[in-house]
């Protein structure tokens, strides 16, 4: 088996491998792929938990043969110019040439029944084709990550007809936020309306490699017609996902809901203003707790600040059409890393409409359109303030400490 | 006084699981501590799994009469065990009453094991859902797929796992279990004085006996001493594999509880000795979640 590859496609199918591996907290040392080259193609193929990708990689092939490899080694590497992979006589080890390098990666054969294993063994009928850059967009807006692991959050498609346009919906809720992306187009051609959960935001960081303008995507169902594998194909790539069998709450519905009930507050402001305030008074913080942080807002100003044990510190925001329901200002409490990772999601040019709702849970919503004509909606809860007895064990060695001094 | 600021989920119901097999975790507690400790071990070992899945819901499985049903088609099932009754450690009142406190799922089947138990949660109520089992059991293996893994002590295993490490897919575990016995559980070999190899491939490719026929037919298997000394220990793969195999329609009891911060303090005070922070207790109770 022999074929030439540039390093940047090499580097993108790492890449693709590596957000695979984001599926789970597993061991991050095992980057398993297939290679094989066949007359007029080189393809790569990985596998895990369930989730399978089949990429046809831009290489010259020079000899047919198949290997699998664990290639968390060359990932180590900076690859420049054009490689030169190649099997050795044995077929124990894969030989990489560059202008000036050569290393070798031991094979595993093991690779090659794995992703056998996996490999999707219907055929599906593609529902959807909509643009590659109108997914990974989509995708990566509602990608949210302020949880401690990726796989607190999951990210739910419905794609669905209304009128002569496609609307795409997708939401990624983790546990404690929830971010929903509104596009309609008239580039989405659907079949059959589609919804499905996914548990990953893998799929945008595959698809950012896609070359292809258009994606097609197929489900597969059980018996319940619930849809139990996803599959995305565009010329280079297939990708197979399980889904997971769960409605994701219904982002619709609790936006509206939350809309029916009263409105305590809003403002309008543009991300770069926001973000400036919250750089100014994060300095403060020394990083080891998550911080939080009290949004003011008055008739005439929003200021946010900061507390710790050594330091306060306050900024405000330049905002517009600042409107309090009582007509007095209020105080709400935000957890920082959550707020950061919305408004770093969020449009920079177009301005941010921010409420507070007095619903049952408190919420905060960010809303804002996109360039695009896409709508884009975060929520998050406000924090609430607990008060409780300080430990007495702490405070009685305090005073023993001062006692010894 | 201090002030600690929390925030309420959106979402009230959490749609991923971690399953503990409790005697499975007793085993680990006792050895790792002496005798006097394992209570203390062990809710440090709970807070320690409460650490790394935050967010998700806790189930603890426990041992029903599974072991006796199973003695019944192989009598040395377990005999190797130190515990004359053959089953996992009895899980003490007092280890009971600490989960009752806690943000916890108990889930039995009375006539099966803490594995059928898992395997028929997993099926019954948590299926197509993320789900992480901590144990260090093999035949738990067979219940790897997309959205459940398993955690040991020394990594967390998937389906490519499983078949890096065992030499067959998850769905065939079972069979390969059967055809190779497992010494830890006393399961003599299905089939004595054939290669492991051989074996491992026969697994694969049929998923349960009744599909060993049907390989055996096909081309690749033709030779006779072979396939004969297979076809002629059918029983035993079958008596083997009834034992193995999980049981996941049977009937299990689910009993939810809620956290109880103020008794669980007092609780654990009582028990172990030893004073605990407000905050480990509320890592341990699971409420503690921003």
């Amino acid at each position: 088996m022999k074929f030439v590859i540039s390093a940047t496609e090499l580097k993108g199918l790492l890449k693709s491998i590596q957000a695979l591996q984001s599926l789970s907290s597993a061991s991050k040392d095992s980057l398993y792929c297939r290679f094989t080259v066949e007359d007029d193609n080189v393809m790569a193929e990985s596998a895990f938990m369930g989730t399978y990708l089949k990429k046809k990689l831009d290489a010259k092939p020079l000899r047919p043969g198949t290997c699998g490899i664990n290639i968390n080694t060359i990932a180590k590497i900076q690859l420049k110019s054009d490689v030169t992979v190649e099997l050795n006589d044995t077929q124990d080890k894969l030989l990489f040439h560059g202008n000036k390098y050569n290393f070798e990666v031991k094979t595993d054969q093991i690779t090659v029944g794995v992703v056998e294993s996996t490999r999707p063994k219907n055929n599906f009928t593609l529902e959807v084709m909509l643009p590659t850059k109108l997914l990974v967009d989509a995708t990566n807006t509602v990608a949210i990550k302020p949880s401690l692991k990726e796989d607190d959050l999951r990210l739910e498609f419905v794609i669905k007809q209304k009128d002569s346009d496609g609307i795409l919906s997708v939401t990624g809720a983790d546990y404690f936020t929830l971010a929903r992306y509104l596009r309609k187009s008239a580039d989405i051609k659907i079949k059959k309306p589609i919804k499905f959960v996914l548990k990953s935001s893998a799929i945008a960081a595959i698809m950012s490699e896609v070359k292809s303008e258009r994606i097609g995507i197929g489900t597969e169902c059980d018996q319940d017609g619930q849809v139990k594998q996803v599959m995305f194909i565009s010329n280079e790539v297939t990708l197979l996902f399980p889904a997971l069998m769960v409605p994701l709450s219904d982002a619709a519905a609790l936006s509206a809901e939350v809309r029916s009930t009263t409105q305590e507050f809003s403002f309008t402001v543009l991300r770069k203003a926001f973000q400036d305030a919250l750089t100014n008074i994060k300095d403060i913080h020394d990083g080891t707790n998550t911080m939080t942080l009290a949004l003011k807002i008055s008739c005439n100003e929003i200021i946010i600040a900061s507390k710790t044990i050594e330091a306060d510190a306050d900024a405000e925001i330049e905002a517009s059409d600042i409107k309090i329901q009582t007509g007095e200002s209020c105080v709400v409490n935000l957890n920082e890393r959550y707020l950061t990772e919305l408004i770093k999601l969020s449009p920079s040019v177009l301005p941010l409409e921010i409420a507070g709702w007095s619903s049952e849970s408190k919420l905060l919503t960010i809303r804002a359109l996109r360039l695009d004509n896409g709508i884009i909606e975060y929520m998050m809860p406000q924090s609430i303030v607990v008060t409780e007895k300080t430990e007495q064990k702490s405070v009685r060695k305090r005073k023993t400490k001062d006692q010894d001094t | 006084m201090e002030q600690q600021f929390l925030m309420k989920p959106i979402f009230n119901k959490v749609n991923q699981y971690v399953i503990l097999d409790l005697s499975n975790v007793l085993i680990r507690a006792e050895s790792v501590s002496e005798p006097e400790f394992v209570f203390t071990t062990l809710i440090s070992m709970l807070s320690r799994y409460r650490k790394l899945y935050p967010h998700r819901s806790f189930v603890f499985a426990l041992e029903g009469t599974g072991s006796k049903q199973r003695a019944k088609i192989l009598p040395e099932y377990k005999l190797n065990r130190n515990n004359p009754e053959r089953d996992a450690p009895i899980v003490s009142d007092m280890v009971i009453k600490l989960l009752q406190l806690t943000n916890s799922t108990i889930v039995i089947a009375p006539e099966g094991e803490a594995d059928d138990a898992i395997a028929a949660f997993i099926k019954q109520q948590a299926r197509g859902l993320i789900v992480t089992i901590i144990s260090e059991d093999h035949d738990l293996w067979q219940l790897l797929g997309p959205n459940v893994t398993i955690l040991t002590r020394s990594s967390e295993i998937t389906s490519e796992a499983c078949l890096r490490k065992l030499g067959v897919v998850p769905n065939n575990v079972t069979m390969m279990k059967a055809l190779l016995g497992d010494p830890s559980d006393n399961i003599p070999r299905g089939v004595p004085r054939i290669k492991k190899s051989v074996l491992l491939e026969l697994a694969n490719l049929a998923e349960n006996p009744e599909e060993i026929n049907n390989v055996l037919a096909s081309p690749k298997w033709t030779y006779p001493k072979l396939t004969d000394r297979i076809v002629a220990c059918t029983k035993a793969i079958k008596r083997n594999f009834s034992v193995v195999q999980l049981h996941r329609d049977i009937k299990i009891q689910v009993q939810e509880y809620s956290a109880n911060i103020e008794q669980l303090t007092e609780f654990i005070k009582e028990i172990s000795n030893k004073e605990y922070s407000s905050n480990d207790i509320r890592i341990l109770a699971g409420t503690k979640n921003t």
